[in-house]
């Protein structure tokens, strides 16, 4: 029971940020400014700056909420951890670009920044009844392509 | 008819066991239920549709087979132990389904699979195709060979060589056989496919008119029984986890 107030206060609690107009600063994420031009796309970037902080610090509980229903149906939590790594700790992450290959399903371009080397990176998020959640890819051995969203 | 039966005993109502016998039969006797459970076998497995009169000869053929080798007394008790075995693990699938399935997953859990793998439900390409049928693979061959050359005398040559055409209209490309869906090609009009051999005296040669690319995807709603059939299946074994853990006070 616990648990499922526990969900319901994060879905709350997502939602209200994603309305607030104003995007948060945070020192670990940010955004080109140039690539939002819709509330939707705020929304977007809102759950960007949120979803990637939370990796950097490790917040996996927080990562877990943003990751798209089916994965997290069948990923439970437990499994999730085991999966996620920790190679984005002490890193900065930037929004540059949103395209979309689908009304609903977006490609984020990402700056990676670890040390002083600057890696660019992809996203997958997809908009589905008024939130937007990430893909989670995380293979041992990527294809090039999946390797490009990890 | 064959019995199989199934008694489960209940020993200090805790231990569960699962015994089953199987017998000869006394008269050899297929029912409707039994062709029904052969349609819906070979529908499921092989996704493969037969008629009530070939279910029901398929049975009976099984049966009379059956039977022989238990009146022979050829089925050991290992043999015995291997159905057994093998009957137990269904069992067990079908209870872990049942109570899998008594769960409703979600809407935004099946949307969000939808969205993922939208490539998996494009609609499905359409062709429109004559279906020529030939009871002898030289004419045939020979009717293929000739109208490549001369299309127009496509009813002189059908006379000829005797071919009927036996199907005209537009299917979707999915709903063809493999061997016919190698063969066709994007933007393919007015082509003729080679001889397909289906029985020694039934030969067919398909004249594709048109093909027309799939445009947009399958809707949601059309394809949320079968999203829901994938995400339980690639949670069966958690599932099974989970329910097996309420019984381990018996040992497990």
């Amino acid at each position: 029971m616990e648990k499922v107030f526990q969900i319901a206060g994060m879905s709350i609690l997502l939602f209200f940020l994603g309305c607030s107009s104003k995007l948060p600063v945070y020192k670990e994420t940010s955004v080109e400014r140039t690539a939002i031009s819709s509330a939707k796309e705020k929304k977007l970037a809102r759950a960007f700056l949120e979803y990637w902080r939370a990796r950097i610090q490790r917040d996996y509980k927080t990562s877990y909420q943003y990751e798209l229903p089916y994965q997290k149906y069948i990923f439970r939590y437990p499994d999730y951890l085991k999966k996620i790594g920790n190679i984005y700790s002490r890193s900065k992450i930037k929004l540059s670009k949103i395209t979309y290959i689908a009304p609903d399903i977006a490609i984020v371009d990402r700056e990676v920044k670890m040390g002083n080397k600057v890696f660019h990176k992809k996203d997958k998020w997809i908009y589905i009844d008024g939130a937007w959640y990430h893909k989670f890819y995380q293979t041992i051995l990527p294809s090039l392509e999946e390797a490009e969203y990890q | 008819m064959i019995r199989l039966s199934i008694f489960i005993f209940l020993i200090f109502s805790s231990l569960l066991a699962v015994e089953f016998d199987i017998q000869r039969d006394s008269s050899i006797e297929v029912t409707k239920s039994d062709v029904n459970a052969l349609k819906r076998y070979l529908k499921e497995k092989f996704k493969f549709h037969i008629s009530d009169k070939g279910a029901r000869k398929v049975v009976k053929e099984n049966r009379i087979l059956a039977n022989e080798y238990l009146k022979k007394d050829l089925l050991k008790k290992q043999d015995k132990d291997l159905l057994k075995i093998e009957l137990e693990m269904k069992l067990a699938d079908k209870f872990t389904e049942y109570l899998q399935r008594k769960i409703k997953i979600p809407e935004n859990v099946l949307k969000s699979y939808y969205y993922d793998h939208r490539e998996d439900y494009k609609q499905s390409d359409e062709v429109t195709l004559e279906r020529i049928r030939f009871k002898n693979f030289d004419e045939a061959m020979k009717f293929y060979n000739e109208i490549l050359k001369q299309k127009e005398k496509k009813d002189h040559l059908l006379k000829k060589y005797h071919g009927k055409v036996i199907y005209k209209g537009t299917v979707k490309k999915e709903r063809l056989k493999n061997s016919i869906q190698s063969f066709l090609k994007e933007e393919m009009q007015n082509t003729y496919l080679p001889p397909m051999v289906l029985q020694a005296d039934r030969i067919d040669v398909y004249y594709v008119h048109t093909y027309q690319k799939a445009k947009g995807y399958k809707p949601y709603i059309k394809v949320k029984k079968e999203i829901e059939n994938i995400l339980y299946k690639r949670t069966f074994n958690r599932e099974r986890e989970k329910i097996l853990s309420r019984y381990s006070h018996e040992g497990l």
